[in-house]
């Protein structure tokens, strides 16, 4: 319990940017919906001309633009873009830091076990992703519904926001197993951007492509709002495949900081 | 019979396929001030590092008052003080949500201890960690290390840092704390501090134990450290017999460590014409040098 709070008590001003970050950045491109909604004509011409690539990144089809939902799963993609940075900053960082801040020795010579300061380290960012997402939610459900004037549909809604918990998870936990297998991080910034950025491009590579497998490498693409606009629920082998990548992420994360040798400075 | 604090029984770490430690065995006995002295890089820190179970042995094993250093290494540590060679602490915290915390691992009240501890060592709990001199933040550590009243307390290279006033007092926290029975155990390439507070010292070098001795017999055995100047010239090597060390020869003055029987040098030196001679106890570094440079 004393990690767990520990924990929170130090991640709290850089959990309060984030959920700043995704909330803000979503709400303020909503803001954008009543404008373009006005002009949707020319703003329709001016997404058909974009190259495909560009398309990609939007990741949206274009018909769905047009209702305030559609145009909330193309700013969505952005708040999953930045929500798994955090994830990912999280995932490299939790243990690592104590390790670069050379706060290992202190940590590790107490008596208490790896497995249960690993746990209490999940659970803190476990609670640290609910919070987020709650507040993201809230947020977001306030902005689109006056966007929708109060005719939102709520189940799709919450389905698009909950697969920003599930991809953090995943990002989380591939983040988390790196960073322990690697024997030493330099600088978790420049690590997990760099891999959340890798995964993204792959993520516009793969709405290009006619090959629906590519999906199955970025997170990115585990969820995509087309389809959940389309037929209201997740795709089974993209949730499967998360599911996996999470358990066995952290699975390998256990057996290897139980065995792992914590160097001197 | 007196039991062990610390066992260890060819204890071995290797970094891949660099040295760590080959073969590592003593026994620390419970209330024994113990010694660990090398230089840098001859595994004092591998070693209290595998007995921490901070790192893993590749082969052999230790215990720490009978229990296995790694396999039951929570319920050891309950009993461990450790004060790394350099202090590190969470950024942003005060120094007394520091020891609180560290206090929270321990089911006991330590609010008095810390207390007690940081008078002593005249440490303002109130202060930020960030904001201390490394003298200081080393004091926040001799505090964490002791706060629970360990029985067993492992210091790696403790004293740097600390003004020779604070040394002071914290040796004197050792030693009362060893009178109160805990055991220590303490690296160091100071060897006037482990002269000083231990009752046995292990000589590490390149990874191997090299020396088990009791200070006393350290000191004790007879080292000579013989100096004089001579009237004629004798051979450079007139003196470069068996149990002679670090000799040295300059014009006319020849000095060099000796152990063994004293007699041999003083029937050698009937045979010269001297002006002057010096002979003393050598310190426990000159004695340490020599093992350094000539055995193993």
């Amino acid at each position: 319990m004393n990690i767990y709070k520990h924990e929170l008590k130090v991640n709290l001003k850089s959990t309060i940017m984030w959920i700043c970050v995704i909330s803000g950045l979503a709400s303020l491109l909503m803001l954008f919906y009543p404008i373009l909604s006005k002009d949707m004509d020319s703003f329709m011409e001016i997404l058909d001309n974009l190259p495909p690539a560009m398309k990609g990144l939007i990741g949206i089809a274009a018909a769905n633009i047009l209702t305030p939902l559609g145009y909330y799963g193309f700013a969505f993609l952005y708040t999953l873009l930045f929500g798994a940075i955090q994830s990912m900053n999280l995932g490299i960082g939790i243990v690592s830091k104590e390790e670069r801040e050379k706060t290992a020795d202190f940590l590790m010579t107490k008596p208490v076990t790896r497995v249960k300061i690993l746990t209490a380290k999940l659970l803190s960012v476990l609670t640290i992703f609910i919070v987020t997402n709650i507040v993201y939610t809230i947020v977001t459900a306030a902005v689109v519904t006056s966007m929708a004037d109060g005719d939102l549909d709520t189940g799709k809604f919450m389905l698009i926001n909950l697969s920003l918990f599930l991809v953090q998870l995943i990002y989380f936990s591939i983040g988390l197993v790196i960073s322990i297998a690697m024997k030493k991080i330099r600088s978790v910034l420049s690590i997990s951007v760099g891999l959340v950025f890798m995964f993204f491009a792959i993520s516009a590579f793969a709405v290009k492509s006619a090959d629906d497998k590519l999906r199955f490498i970025t997170p990115f693409q585990y969820f995509k709002t087309d389809t959940i606009l389309a037929e209201g629920n997740y795709e089974m082998a993209y949730v499967i495949t998360g599911t996996l990548i999470v358990i066995a992420s952290i699975v390998t994360s256990y057996i290897l900081y139980k065995r792992k040798d914590v160097h001197s400075v | 019979m007196v039991k062990n604090a610390i066992e260890t029984n060819n204890l071995t770490k290797f970094y891949g396929k660099a040295r760590g430690i080959e073969n590592v065995t003593f026994s620390v006995e419970e209330g024994e001030i113990f010694g660990f002295i090398g230089p840098n890089g001859a595994g004092k820190s591998t070693t209290i590092r595998t007995l921490l179970s901070l790192i893993y042995p590749s082969s052999g094993s230790a215990k720490i008052f009978g229990m296995d250093c790694n396999k039951q290494a929570p319920e050891v540590l309950k009993r461990i003080g450790y004060l790394p060679s350099e202090v590190f602490y969470y950024d942003g915290m005060k120094v007394k949500d520091l020891l609180n915390y560290s206090a929270s691992f321990y089911k006991k009240d330590c609010k008095k201890r810390i207390q007690e501890l940081s008078e002593r060592m005249n440490l303002d709990l109130n202060k930020k960690i960030d904001d201390l001199s490394f003298g200081n933040k080393k004091k926040v550590g001799i505090v964490q290390g002791l706060l629970h009243s360990p029985d067993l307390i492992i210091l790696d290279e403790p004293t740097s840092g600390l003004d020779p006033l604070m040394q002071q007092t914290f040796f004197d926290l050792l030693e009362e704390e060893n009178k109160r029975g805990a055991a220590v155990l303490m690296s160091s390439h100071i060897l006037g501090e482990v002269q000083r507070l231990c009752n046995r010292v292990a000589i590490i070098k390149e990874g191997k134990i090299i020396k088990l001795e009791k200070i006393s017999t350290l000191q004790e055995a007879s080292y000579k450290r013989f100096k004089f100047e001579i009237q004629n010239e004798i051979p450079k090597d007139y003196f470069a017999i068996k149990g002679v060390n670090d000799l040295k020869v300059e014009g006319k003055t020849h000095s060099f460590i000796f152990k063994g029987d004293i007699n041999t040098i003083t029937t050698k030196l009937s045979n010269v014409r001297l002006t002057n001679l010096w002979a003393d106890e050598p310190d426990l570094e000159e004695i340490f040098m020599h093992y350094y440079s000539k055995e193993v």
